[in-house]
């Protein structure tokens, strides 16, 4: 082979499309334009197969395909020659090639049409540059990440994430190590609860607005695909897309009093979303967005999908240590910061989403909600300000599902947007399992039924 | 009869147009090749299209091209994808004349508006869009098929009676 077949790793990104050319039994050219072509491993390429029947039914009596890939940032192209080995209708491959296509199909809005049939694998016997241009331009190079540097910088991350003592110090020594280590500018940590049919925004890092509790549905857009097929999806060109948010703006489920704006950038270009896996699960989405075209390369997917799955491990782990024993109770600090005569506010909770309004401002909804409504039911009846991770674990009126109840997530989403809004209540978290409220002024509590 | 004209004008204007063209070809080697053309023009009496192609670049698919060897041209517009195929004989591979060199100059000059208008990068476009060493090449289409993606891909709108 004359170029070893990772050199052409930023041309298949789908964003110049590929072309394939076939020969039919009788020796009959055809040519099309390919979506993807997908690179298996150091001699093996995989070609989606949505619609283009003549090259399928060419290659499966001739066996031989010709393509041309183009790099997208700088527009050399290369020839392969390619031997037909077999379709493949499920499996890793079939799954990754399907989501990167949903990613891209979903981001031009052009829906079903790009389901994938199948991934067709080939072995690359030949990888080679077409010869460029007599005339060109002074080409800009663009700066390319050194092999493997990224990847390094990846795994110091991870093991600084993993070194944290408690989750919020997992989640912003993620972000922090993302925006100064690796050099994303935009990026957001978003949490999935099991079962749940939307993500919400824990944290994020370089936007006007931190967007805690907003959230995404499962499916939609680069972080909903992410989390709904576990797979990382990198977009690198979105100039003639349509962005994700807005779908998710244009939902009809979109309640405008309960709607927290997603951060995002105006016109982003490129996108890389990776699944927070843990156990096989999705717990999360890491997001990171880029104004640039090609702001992201497949070492970058590596990197932020490594540091992903180490977050989730760690966010797991933190939450398995907050259901033990809480650690011996800070002194309680007597009201420190209180000031319970800087008058009043009133806190509405609606039953039927258990969203909570604070003075006609929504704050959040759901578990968070509930349990922030809880906190301050037993302050106004007691004037008790701490509690325990383990005793609202065990409060029946709270109904926390049963042993999936990612207490500590909700936790800190509650604690950030509180913080968010300024509000006059607070959560602080004096050591492992523990919760205080402080409070400025006096909660005045209302029950409402309807929205 | 059967016989109806392959290229309508409908289908002259569009591949006269500024639409990113490639070609596939049997090579020496009796295997499927790709090129890319450098802008199009239909005959008089609409029954052949001359397309302007790299040799140097495309030194595969030239390299089985002969009077009379098969060959699939496909234009396609790239802001709606839309995309037709065509499908013919070689008639001839010449040098090109002062008229043909304008044409394919005019041809990526257009083209690279339209690709730079659509976000493409200049360094880039001048991989693909060679303006010099072309050689021309006829090639009378007996079929037209409809190829924008789609679940309509591959559907035949035309074909010459054998």
């Amino acid at each position: 082979m004359s170029m070893p077949l990772s050199t052409i790793r930023d041309c298949l990104e789908g964003v110049i499309p590929s072309i394939v050319a076939t020969l039919d039994a009788a020796g009959t050219p055809n040519v099309s334009y390919l979506s993807q072509v997908y690179l298996v491993d150091e001699t093996h390429v995989a070609l989606s197969n949505q619609f283009f029947s003549k090259t399928v039914a060419n290659v499966k009596a001739t066996g031989r395909a010709a393509v041309v890939v183009v790099d997208g940032r700088t527009g050399q192209q290369y020839a392969l020659d390619l031997a037909y080995e077999r379709s493949l209708g499920e499996g890793e491959i079939f799954e990754r090639m399907a989501a990167q296509l949903k990613a891209i199909s979903s981001q031009h809005a052009v829906g079903e049409v790009m389901a994938l049939r199948s991934a067709d694998l080939y072995r690359v016997l030949d990888c080679r540059k077409v010869p460029g241009a007599a005339v060109t331009t002074a080409a800009k190079q663009p700066d390319l990440a050194h092999d493997g540097e990224r990847l390094a910088l990846a795994a110091r991350l991870a093991a600084a994430v993993a070194a944290q003592s408690d989750a919020d110090g997992m989640i912003d020594r993620t972000l922090d190590g993302l925006t100064r280590d690796l050099g994303f500018a935009n990026v957001m940590v978003l949490s999935l609860d099991e079962g749940a049919p939307r993500l919400t925004t824990l944290a994020s890092r370089g936007y006007a607005v931190g967007g805690v509790g907003s959230e995404v549905a499962l499916g939609d857009g680069s972080i909903g695909i992410a989390a709904a097929t576990l797979r990382a999806v990198r977009l690198s060109d979105m100039s003639r897309g349509r962005r994700f948010a807005e779908a998710v703006r244009d939902s009809a489920e979109i309640d405008a009093a309960r709607f927290i704006p997603l951060p995002g950038l105006v016109e982003p270009q490129s996108q890389l979303a990776a699944p927070m896996i843990s156990r096989g699960k999705a717990m999360g989405v890491l997001f990171a967005e880029s104004p640039e075209r090609f702001g992201f390369t497949g070492e970058d997917e590596d990197a932020l999908t490594l540091i992903g799955a180490q977050l989730a491990a760690s966010l797991r782990l933190a939450e398995l240590e907050s259901r033990e024993t809480a650690s011996a109770v800070a002194p309680p600090s007597a009201g420190a910061g209180d000031d319970l005569g800087a008058g009043s506010f009133r806190v509405r909770s609606f039953s039927f989403d258990d969203s909570v309004f604070i003075d006609d401002a929504y704050l959040i909804k759901g578990v968070p909600g509930r349990l922030l409504f809880h906190l301050l039911q037993v302050f106004v009846e007691t004037g008790r300000r701490d509690f325990t991770n383990r005793e609202i674990r065990l409060e029946p009126s709270l109904r926390l599902p049963d042993l999936k109840d990612n207490l500590e997530t909700r936790l800190i989403l509650l604690r950030r947007r509180l913080d968010e809004k300024a509000a006059p209540v607070r959560l602080i978290r004096p050591g492992r399992g523990q919760i205080r409220l402080e409070i400025q002024g006096t909660p005045r509590l209302e029950m409402a039924g309807g929205g | 009869m059967g016989w109806r004209r392959v290229i309508d004008q409908v289908l002259a204007a569009f591949v006269q147009g500024p639409v990113m063209m490639i070609f596939a070809t049997r090579s020496a080697a009796g295997l499927p090749a790709v090129g890319r053309a450098i802008g199009a023009r239909v005959t008089s009496g609409r029954d052949a299209i001359d397309i302007f192609v790299s040799p140097s670049q495309w030194a595969d698919a030239l390299s089985g091209v002969a009077v009379g060897s098969q060959i699939a041209f496909t234009a396609c517009r790239p802001s709606d994808y839309k995309t037709f195929q065509f499908k013919g004989e070689v008639l001839d591979v010449t040098p090109m004349d002062g008229a043909d060199q304008a044409m394919a100059e005019r041809y990526a000059d257009d083209m690279t508006r339209v690709l730079l208008d659509l976000g493409v990068q200049q360094p880039q476009i001048d991989h693909w869009l060679t303006r010099v060493g072309l050689v021309r090449l006829r090639l009378q289409p007996r079929s037209t098929f409809a190829q924008t993606p789609g679940p309509g891909a591959g559907a035949q709108l035309a074909q010459v009676a054998p």
